[in-house]
């Protein structure tokens, strides 16, 4: 699991240079110190399966002190842009999602604004004399009309907000879907077409949006890029060349990496970005030698003592908590597991059908607590267009 | 206990007076339309593939070869489902299905060779192989499909193999490793059907016109009274997922099915084989579905109705006074529909 714990709390020993543990301990809570008046406050830090419910969502922030936090969400450019305020920010933004009320069980997509819409063009090429589409976005409700275009195919372009759009068509009084979109079965074992428009897909729509607004002469160029955003909706792409441009040279005026290791930019790629640490990014000259020794902390029980008892004086020092016992805080975006959402007892729902994951959440792995010596993993992983939530069940060894 | 008259007894297409529409149609359009209705269908199952069926997200439980046998039958029942794949982890790769004919197995192990309890209460899915070599019984052949391959593919392979369930195995492109997929059921896809191909409203020829559903079968049935053993031993004899329950004149009554193995030997127990088939009954779920019936006067179109509705697993054939005539089960309808009729 990543670790997303603030400067002030980084007290997994894994985070923290052994040699000169001490000094860096008291640098990093004298740097917390200017940061922070209070402690955050602790979340559970394990996945859970079963049992219990941690369905809470992201919601938007309000603290506009730190507007910066909600767009690392949103999009990677816009992350390493902000980088700096960024990494000093979860604590006030865990804080603040855990004191708002519960969201309504939705798509796993409210971290953007779902105001937001993204035009998308729907396109039915199979024949036909009225063509509709129905979907998700309408209640299944209403039909819209597509537009005959030239070539004989139909068009119509939607604004769709982010999250899963389920639709069909409506050709001559006919319910259908295409066979040159995505198709899955839904819940209830419908097939239907689907499409997906991701938050990358508003960012970047705004980013052009804003782009646009700025000059005249680079409209017609920003337009045909539009429409290349247009037909990537549905992938999973990163943004458009424009956006990722921009992060490239962002970052490349950024110093490395924390460690002074890579020389890479910080997209990680999967939407996360490398971990900066302000003051350890003063150190960067540093050179590190590698070693083959295990450092004492981890053999050698006195070392271990000794540096857990000064860590603890530490923070008694500062706040009275023993910060250290704690296991480093969960990033805010694993709380929603879809697995928890899932009803065995359904009868309807035999195909196993969950909710679409966030992209944030693939390739990631959870667990419950160990139960009658059988220990039980999952993780989601993307199977061609679709989502597969594996569950492996193995006992411990004997 | 499930009440047969209140079971779901395929009810009327619905419409506008649809009995006098059909009635109205002469034999010969019925066998035209009958037969337009299979092709279509045969041509759905042809264009779509297995990984089609799959919803854009979902789960898959999946099992580790060194797993208690009596662990597992818990996961499978906590999580409500009936069969899992099995993966090894020291090969990596796939190692078949657990199903319920495995704790058949285990069951008529342990009748076989009471003295042997350790073993049965030990055994990991791994010795499940060596209780088959025991018992002499027919190993499955694990066969499975890729999920690009089409449905009619993974139909015939099903039907070629007898079994219920196939497993969808890709590779992966970097390590060119087994990854399993997902497990489709011939439930499954004959309700992928009922939902997604209209031209099941053109199946309206009576079942009892139907050749291949009415081949003689021997129908083997018991009683309420009959010890459950017995009946476990029809259901691997016969290999077969059900035994019907019968009264004395042959009034259909209830049915005992593979899947109500798994509840009898919960929690690793296996001293209640000698109770009766009507006792054992008792340990059914409360939602219990229900046994399907049909008569000889039913048509496919109202069956594919009802897959679409409920969940069944076959339809036993009934005359008016409810007596058990004949059953008729997916693998019957599936392979009506990809062989019958030409």
């Amino acid at each position: 699991m990543s670790n997303s714990s603030a400067p002030g709390e980084s007290k997994d020993i894994s985070m923290v240079d052994v040699s000169n543990a001490l000094p860096d301990v008291s640098s990093g809570d004298n740097q917390s110190q200017d940061t922070f008046t209070a402690p955050p406050i602790r979340r559970k830090s394990t996945l859970i399966l079963t049992d219990e419910d941690h369905m809470k969502l992201e919601e938007p922030l309000t603290n506009t002190s730190n507007t910066d936090a909600d767009t690392m969400h949103i999009d990677r450019s816009q992350t390493n842009l902000n980088q700096g305020p960024a990494q000093s920010s979860p604590p006030p933004a865990s804080s603040q999602s855990q004191q708002s009320p519960p969201p309504p069980p939705a798509q796993a997509t409210a971290e953007a604004d779902l105001t937001v819409t993204v035009p998308v063009e729907i396109k039915w090429s199979q024949g036909g004399e009225k063509v509709y589409v129905t979907g998700s976005f309408t209640g299944w409700r209403k039909m819209i009309g597509l537009a005959r275009q030239p070539d004989n195919n139909f068009l119509i372009t939607l604004g769709l907000p982010v999250g899963t759009h389920r639709f069909r068509f409506v050709i001559d009084n006919e319910l259908r879907f295409s066979d040159y979109l995505p198709t899955a079965t839904d819940q209830m074992g419908n097939f239907v077409n689907y499409v997906e428009v991701t938050p990358e897909n508003v960012q970047s729509y705004l980013d052009q949006q804003a782009h646009a607004d700025l000059s005249d002469e680079d409209k017609s160029e920003l337009e045909s890029q539009l429409t290349d955003e247009e037909t990537s909706v549905g992938d999973v792409q990163p943004p458009t060349s424009l956006s990722r441009k921009s992060s490239i040279s962002r970052s490349a005026t950024r110093s490395d990496s924390m460690w002074g290791l890579t020389n890479d930019d910080d997209d990680m790629g999967n939407g996360y970005s490398r971990y900066h640490d302000e003051d350890i990014d003063a150190n960067l000259h540093k050179t590190y030698q590698f070693i083959n020794d295990i450092p004492p902390i981890f053999v050698d029980p006195k070392v271990m003592e000794q540096y857990y008892m000064a860590i603890e004086k530490q923070s008694k020092a500062q706040n009275g908590q023993q910060a250290w016992l704690h296991p480093p805080q969960l990033p805010p975006h694993l709380e929603n597991v879809i697995l928890n959402n899932f009803n065995s007892m359904d009868r309807d729902n035999n195909s196993g059908a969950l909710p679409i994951p966030n992209h944030v959440v693939l390739n990631h792995l959870a667990t419950t607590s160990i139960k009658h010596n059988t220990l039980s993993v999952a993780s989601i992983v993307r199977y061609k267009r679709k989502y597969v939530t594996q569950v492996l069940y193995a006992p411990l060894q004997q | 206990m499930t009440d047969v008259n209140s079971s779901n007894i395929a009810p009327a297409p619905s419409g506008v007076s649809p009995s006098d529409y059909i009635s109205s149609l002469t034999t010969e359009q019925i066998d035209h339309d009958q037969k337009l209705g299979i092709k279509a269908i045969r041509l759905f199952l042809q264009s779509k593939t297995s990984y089609d069926v799959l919803p854009v997200s979902y789960r898959l439980v999946v099992l580790e070869t060194s797993l208690l046998v009596k662990k597992s039958l818990n996961i499978l029942l906590q999580n409500n489902i009936v069969s899992a794949p099995v993966w090894n982890n020291k090969t990596s790769r796939f190692a078949g299905l657990l199903s319920s004919s495995d704790f058949i197995n285990v069951i008529q192990y342990y009748f076989q060779f009471p003295d042997k309890v350790d073993l049965v209460d030990q055994l990991t899915l791994n010795g499940l192989r060596d209780i088959e070599q025991a018992l002499g019984v027919d190993q499955i052949e694990t066969i499975s499909i890729h999920p690009f391959k089409s449905l009619y593919e993974a139909c015939v392979k099903m039907l070629e193999s007898r079994s219920r369930r196939i497993p969808l195995i890709d590779e992966d492109e970097k390590t060119h490793r087994e990854i399993v997929v997902s497990v489709l059921t011939q439930y499954r896809i004959l309700k992928f059907v009922a939902l997604n191909c209209k031209e099941t409203k053109m199946l309206l020829k009576p079942i009892k016109d139907i050749k291949s559903l009415n081949l003689s079968k021997n129908l083997s049935t018991s009683t309420m009274d009959t010890p459950v053993i017995d009946v476990i031993h029809m259901l691997s004899k016969n290999s077969v997922s059900s035994i019907p329950v019968v009264d004395d004149t042959g009034k259909l009554i209830n049915v005992y099915e593979a899947y109500d193995v798994l509840t009898l030997v919960k929690g690793g127990i296996y001293t209640d084989l000698d109770l009766t088939v009507g006792d054992a009954l008792l340990r059914r779920a409360e939602d219990f579905e229900g046994v399907h019936t049909c008569t000889g006067n039913d048509r496919l179109s109202t069956i594919m109705d009802t897959i679409r509705k409920s969940r069944l697993h076959r339809l036993f054939v009934v005359d008016d006074e409810s007596r058990l005539l004949s059953v008729i089960t997916l693998s019957d309808i599936l392979n009506y529909v990809l062989f019958g009729d030409d």
